[in-house]
């Protein structure tokens, strides 16, 4: 039978303390290591749905452009350039994902300014749901980057601090990259600060 | 938005009338309860130094015994009645002229406003254990079901106790029931605005904490928010780290902080099921009327401001802001 008075006597012989020194590095290597994997799983389910809701929001806006061509065959350009880049949007390398998001903020500005001419256009039940449709994706997609953000901030503190660092080389664990706002995107956030809208 | 109080105080005249009427009934009712314990107390005790005789002294102190609980029983039966009376008629009608002077909001013509108030009902069991922050319960009491709809939201609230029922052996090996009172307050549900699927908890920072726990069992980890005061004042559990962003918007988070600022006990919030869910800690009973206290204005008024508290919500929180593709 187990007898604790004899286990902790062997724990105290040199052997018992090798042996038990190991045990603790164990564990706490596969606490590190776990605590590595999830932040890393987190940080990559958050830029796929980055992707998910970037496609997402390339098919809104293209429909919003359809119904603005639909007023007025001079405006169709918007449309075409978004239906473009929405058709080559899966064979995109990461870099080119990026450009095309930014090239789509560009048009759906210039959407917007359409839009402005057509007030029966912003009245119309569709229209105003095709803009919730937008704005809900956009929520989406701005919740997604603040998670990748916040977890790979995490996973790149634990790459930086002492000993996870030790661990984290061990394990060839990468620092994740970032997201960072363009300087317009910085105004934006800023202007709607001192909006404070929804 | 919501009328002031002094606006539609007057309106209430009638109805007030009533009230002091039922304040009359029973204040009347218990100084005739109280006047017969001291009669009766008065008699047996006289009748037995008067005749010195034990057995009748014994019988009448005896019934004097009886009738002392009878009729303060029956005081209680008044104090309640007045009380019942009291959130029928009196805080029934003030919820009902809240609403009814509702200023709907400017482009809203279709906005609708409409309130249902229950003085003896409460909020069921089986909603108060979904919010995942109810902490275990064996029975629960409650009162002043509140329900209704503020333009596309629809909410509601109530008081609630929760009690805890443990059982424990004394000295001599018998087993005793202990009944714990785990949570008294007001449990506010309404529609969230936005669709989600995943659960989010917004729960009290404690030293030791059950809920935590029993929380990450259940598939709930702990996230930290962008905002350093909102991570001071809670522990954000989710069961999915990117929704629970989605649904913790900036403003949210600010407005909640704001809510948790303002109130004097502890305010724990979750996110199932497309809802949100609140559980206020209070000691007080918040809608009801005072019997031994005559200035109904003061009370309303109180009572105004408790209603206020919750009403509020549904705006302060912008849950009727539908700019989301929410069905």
């Amino acid at each position: 039978m187990f007898k604790i008075d004899s286990f902790l006597a062997f724990l105290l012989t040199p052997t018992g303390l090798i042996l038990a020194g190991i045990v603790i590095i164990i564990i706490i290597f596969m606490t590190i290591y776990n605590r590595f994997v999830a932040l890393r799983n987190r940080t990559r389910q958050a830029f796929r749905s980055i992707d998910t809701y970037l496609e997402q929001r390339f098919d809104a806006l293209t429909k919003l452009a359809d119904a603005v061509a639909s007023h007025n065959e001079h405006e169709r350009s918007t449309y075409t350039e978004l239906a473009a880049i929405r058709s080559n949007y899966k064979n995109m390398t990461d870099d080119e994902k990026v450009a095309a998001s930014n090239e789509a903020e560009d048009l759906k500005a210039r959407l917007n300014v359409q839009v402005e001419n057509y007030p029966e256009l912003k009245a119309d039940g569709l229209y105003l749901n095709m803009m919730k449709t937008t704005t809900d994706i956009e929520e989406k997609l701005s919740a997604s980057r603040r998670s990748y953000n916040a977890n790979a901030y995490k996973f790149n503190t634990m790459l930086d601090s002492f000993p996870t660092n030790i661990f984290g080389k061990m394990m060839n664990f990468k620092k994740a990259e970032m997201f960072r706002a363009t300087e317009e995107k910085r105004e934006d956030i800023d202007l709607r600060a001192r909006l404070r809208g929804m | 938005m919501f009328p002031s109080f002094e606006s539609i105080y007057p309106n209430l005249g009638p109805v007030l009338e009533v009230a002091q009427e039922a304040r009359a009934e029973a204040k009347r009712k218990i100084t005739r309860n109280i006047m017969i314990i001291l009669i009766m107390w008065a008699v047996s005790v006289g009748v037995m130094f008067i005749t010195q005789n034990s057995s009748i002294g014994g019988t009448l102190i005896f019934i004097a015994f009886l009738s002392t609980f009878l009729f303060i029983g029956l005081s209680v039966r008044a104090a309640k009645e007045f009380r019942s009376t009291y959130s029928h008629k009196i805080v029934g009608a003030l919820v009902t002229a809240m609403f009814e002077n509702i200023e709907a909001p400017e482009n809203e013509p279709e906005y609708e406003a409409s309130v249902k108030f229950i003085p003896n009902k409460r909020i069921g069991a089986s909603r108060v254990s979904t919010s995942g922050i109810a902490p275990r319960f064996d029975k629960i009491k409650g009162e002043d079901y509140i329900s209704g709809r503020l333009g596309a939201t629809t909410f509601e609230f109530s008081e609630i106790e929760l009690i805890d029922i443990d059982y424990k052996k004394d000295n001599n090996g018998n087993r005793k029931k202990v009944e714990k009172r785990v949570f008294k307050g007001i449990m506010f549900i309404a529609d969230f605005h936005k669709d989600f699927d995943g659960e989010t908890y917004l729960i009290d920072k404690k030293f030791f904490d059950s809920e935590r726990f029993l929380l990450k069992f259940q598939g709930a980890f702990e996230i930290e928010m962008e905002d350093i005061a909102f991570n001071k004042a809670f522990r954000t559990m989710t069961t999915d780290d990117i929704e629970a962003r989605y649904v913790l918007s900036s403003n949210l988070m600010e407005r909640i902080m704001e809510f948790e600022n303002q109130s004097k006990d502890e305010v724990e919030l979750s996110f199932k099921n497309s809802k949100m869910f609140i559980m206020h800690k209070s000691r007080k009973n918040h809608f009801e009327g005072k019997l031994f206290e005559n200035n109904d204005e003061e009370t309303l008024k109180q009572i105004y401001t408790d209603f206020r508290t919750y009403f509020d919500i549904v705006e302060e929180f912008r849950l009727n802001r539908r700019i989301w593709s929410k069905s």
